[in-house]
């Protein structure tokens, strides 16, 4: 089911009314039953999918818990690896892979034509996001750092959880599990707050992002020999603003529809764009899949102490000190993984090695800038991070390796400045875009220093805030386009 | 108590934004309605249409056939049953649809060429788009090379136009049309174009995130029911319109933006029109339908709102083409004097009136379409 829609918006009222009408097994059954259903109104046949994974995990983290040996426990990991691991691969990766090998044997001469299967592979909406969560929660209890869930309803209402089933947050058994175990104690600013969310996540969507993609879209299937240098900056920085509202606006919705029952999900994104270094960009992105990775992938990578929160970011693992090899090896797997992670196609590893080689030049150079005033490394990072930030994008959205090489070799080619391609519309918005975030940050800040000193002066604002954003909602709601993050 | 003083003063932003919301959607639906093909001429100039049985809107009716399209729905039909009958087929912006200072008897162009070819044995079928570029009329040529008897085609060419990319949903939704789409992907711009239609997301279709999916029928269902309960809900369309115009009356006044401004030549954007238009004289070479290219009138009193150099370039490379392709080249830039043409309202929230330099007076429209009578006479329609 798409956020975006009025179909979803019958059901959340539905849900949310019941859920606080009911006793906690109940409850607990309603959302389960209506994570079903809300995943079923894509392709139902998939649900049985979900569940098979659902139902391995649970038995499997069971048996790792009960398993007498460390050899037993390890076999049964590496089990539920495979099996999680192999139902990402089969639907996510195979045909990249098959494709891939054909080439590989063209190389040498070898023709090899790709079987019609790969070709109709569908891949099933969320199976990135609910495969990561389940690997985490067995990897958990391997590690001993939750015990696992006996009672099945639970556990499988933790995997299916409807408001972060398709695109996150990834959320750690230990900070969920208990908040479904129990039945909350209805408080009107639970429900206040999380409507709040979801009229700031479907404007986001509906107004924002939809808004801005046709221009990203046309700017992207044009030749790119006839775009300048000005154009690959522009449409970089207006896909960054598209990605971004178009992902936040979901993990703003997510979150503000568990809040309206009473559910507290970790934040995922803060205000990435104002950050002033790419250590702080992580700690501020997708922080779910970045705290995720660094517990699972690179801090086991580099031998250090993991963490057992979806907080934090790849922020905390970011070790400032000159590079070892083993910490640079590190670095390059887990952002390569990273990027395919996000999609198979060598595009995406492309943006996952861009994003390495900022992190490694970052820990180089951080040593040498340790002398400059904070107030002017802060303007200074700020200044830099977001462009860089936003060039790594290219290759996250254009078709190709070769487009995206084409396109940032044109940034670094004085010559082709001397142009502008692309309709005078996408300047401008991109320009206001720029200028908003930095707006709508410090009003941010305002309004939270407001809350806490001048309560009702910020009733007054959020009132004005909301009687803007709802007619807008209201207006422009229609699912015109799936969130981009559906297709990871 | 205070857990009660509590809760209501949380929940106010809720309350009162919800109980805003329908008296501000009212407010805004009861202005005076836009007419959005207006809005883009403003109120000195005016588009004649009539509205056929079946709620299509078309520029120019004789007798039971459409002769000047709005769309391209239908528009073909009228005379694939009298094929026998050579058709001359005009292709233009809305120059072709817009009368400046309109009164009640005034006739486009495209109704006085028609009689006038009508005498000749002809038909002719014009089709017309504001601001519409070459890389939709070539979609439109090979559409309608499929489906009528072409004898000659006349081509009007803004020089405005070729900042303009991609084709309209109208014209898009042709490429479904398997012979078309055929058709186009034999060449690298028609390729280009079908790519293009289909890369750039659609926002006018509204249940575009949801097919394949179960949940397509749940919110059609649903919306329909909204749209027959409510008409906040049915004029969401409108209202959509009212805040983007908003917008772009804004960007407008901000930057200073009329249609005195100098618009520069987009050069991709630009090099895919003119490899529609030398795809669209090709596609007509090869069967010997006869192309009149024509430059379009501009008003001449003031400074032309092009880089003159650009402009020049454009025409001198315009003629070149022409005559490499056999292509028969006209130049009207300077035809209707500057007392036929007019202002046009305010595009942006000043309120001023602006120089149309676009739509002339009915007296334009008879000039131009009787030089292209007598042209088209010169040339092989005899």
């Amino acid at each position: 089911m798409i956020f975006n829609s009025v179909t979803f918006l019958l059901f959340l009222l539905v849900v949310v009314s019941l859920s606080w009408l009911l006793p906690r097994k109940p409850r607990l059954y309603l959302l389960f039953a209506s994570s079903i259903i809300f995943y079923g109104f894509w392709r139902f046949e998939f649900v049985l999918l979900m569940l098979a994974s659902v139902v391995i995990d649970y038995y499997l983290a069971i048996g790792i818990y009960k398993a007498k040996t460390k050899k037993i426990k390890k076999q049964l990991l590496i089990s539920s690896l495979f099996i999680n691991l192999g139902l990402l691969v089969l639907f996510k990766y195979s045909s990249f892979i098959a494709f891939n090998l054909v080439d590989l044997f063209g190389i040498f001469g070898v023709i090899v034509l790709v079987d019609p299967f790969f070709l109709d592979i569908v891949l099933p909406l969320g199976i990135s996001f609910y495969t990561f969560q389940t690997i985490s929660y067995v990897v958990d209890v391997y590690r001993g750092f939750i015990k696992p869930e006996r009672e099945f309803v639970l556990f499988a209402t933790y995997v299916t959880f409807f408001p972060q089933l398709v695109a996150g947050p990834i959320l750690r058994a230990k900070e969920v599990i208990p908040q479904l175990n129990i039945k909350p104690i209805f408080n009107i600013e639970d429900f206040q707050v999380g409507f709040r969310r979801v009229v700031v996540g479907l404007f986001i969507k509906v107004v924002l992002a939809d808004n801005i993609a046709p221009l990203v879209d046309a700017g992207f299937s044009s030749e790119i020999s006839t775009l300048s240098a000005f154009d690959v900056w522009t449409l970089a920085f207006l896909f960054g603003f598209q990605i971004y509202f178009d992902f936040s606006a979901y993990s703003h919705i997510a979150i503000g529809c568990a809040r309206m029952m009473g559910i507290r999900f970790p934040e995922n994104f803060y205000f990435p764009y104002m950050s002033f270094s790419p250590k702080q960009f992580w700690n501020r992105w997708h922080i779910s899949l970045s705290s995720w990775i660094r517990d699972y992938l690179y801090l086991p990578l580099t031998r250090q102490k993991v963490h057992d929160r979806s907080t934090g970011g790849l922020d905390e693992a970011v070790i400032i000190k000159p590079s070892q090899n083993k910490i640079t090896y590190a670095l390059f797997v887990t952002w390569a993984v990273m990027g395919l992670w996000h999609g198979a196609n060598w595009t995406f590893v492309l943006w996952g090695l861009y994003h390495a080689l900022v992190i490694y030049i970052y820990r180089v150079i951080l040593p040498w800038v340790d002398n400059i005033p904070s107030r002017v490394k802060r303007i200074l990072g700020a200044g830099i991070t977001l462009p860089v930030m936003m060039l790594g994008w290219i290759p996250f959205r254009a078709d190709s390796v070769d487009i995206s090489v084409e396109m940032f070799l044109k940034v670094f080619n004085p010559s082709m400045y001397s142009w502008l391609g692309l309709r005078e519309n996408t300047y401008i918005v991109a320009a206001v875009l720029v200028v908003g975030s930095i707006v709508v940050y410090n009003l941010h800040g305002y309004f939270k220093r407001l809350e806490l000193k001048k309560p009702s002066y910020a009733v007054v604002f959020e009132t004005v805030l909301l009687s803007i954003l709802l007619p807008m909602v209201y207006i422009f709601l229609r699912p015109i386009s799936q969130f981009i993050y559906f297709q990871f | 108590m205070k857990l009660y003083k509590y809760c209501s003063f949380k929940i106010i932003p809720f309350i009162v934004s919800l109980t805003l919301l329908p008296i501000f959607l009212n407010a805004m639906i009861n202005e005076t309605p836009i007419n959005w093909e207006e809005l883009a001429l403003g109120k000195e100039t005016f588009s004649p249409y009539i509205f056929l049985k079946d709620g299509t809107r078309v520029y120019a009716k004789h007798q039971d056939r459409v002769v000047h399209c709005a769309a391209l729905e239908n528009c073909f039909e009228n005379f694939s049953k009298n094929k026998e009958t050579p058709v001359v087929l005009w292709l233009g912006n809305s120059q072709l649809h817009a009368i400046n200072q309109y009164k009640d008897t005034d006739l486009l162009a495209s109704e006085i060429l028609y009689g006038n070819l009508q005498k000749e044995g002809y038909d002719l079928l014009t089709i017309s788009h504001p601001s519409a570029n070459l890389q939709e009329h070539y979609t439109i040529s090979e559409y309608a090379k499929l489906k009528l008897n072409l004898d000659s085609v006349i081509l009007g060419i803004v020089f405005d136009d070729l900042r303009e990319d991609g084709v309209r949903n109208d014209v898009g939704k042709f490429l479904n049309d398997k012979s078309l789409s055929a058709a186009l992907s034999e060449t690298k711009i028609g390729r280009k174009i079908i790519k293009k239609n289909s890369d750039v997301l659609d926002i006018e279709d509204d249940y575009g995130g949801l097919s394949m999916t179960f949940q397509d029928k749940t919110e059609r269902l649903l919306s329909e029911q909204l749209e027959s309960k409510t008409e906040l809900w049915e004029r969401r369309a409108y209202l959509r319109g009212v805040a983007f115009n908003t917008l772009y009356k804004a960007r407008n006044y901000i930057f200073n933006i009329n249609p005195s401004t100098k618009r520069k030549m987009i050069k991709p954007r630009f090099e895919d029109n003119w490899n529609a238009l030398e795809q669209l004289i090709d596609l007509y070479n090869s069967s010997s339908i006869n192309v009149y290219v024509y430059i379009a009138p501009i008003r001449g009193d003031v400074e032309i709102p092009y880089v003159l150099n650009e402009y020049d370039d454009f025409k001198q490379k315009l003629a070149l083409l022409a005559s490499e392709k056999d292509a028969y080249f006209m130049n009207y830039e300077d035809l209707v004097p500057a007392k036929f043409w007019g202002m046009k309202d305010s595009t942006s929230v000043s309120g001023l009136p602006e120089l149309d330099f676009m739509h002339y007076q009915y007296d334009g429209h008879k000039i131009l379409s009787n030089k292209i009578y007598e042209d088209l006479k010169l040339g092989e329609i005899k």
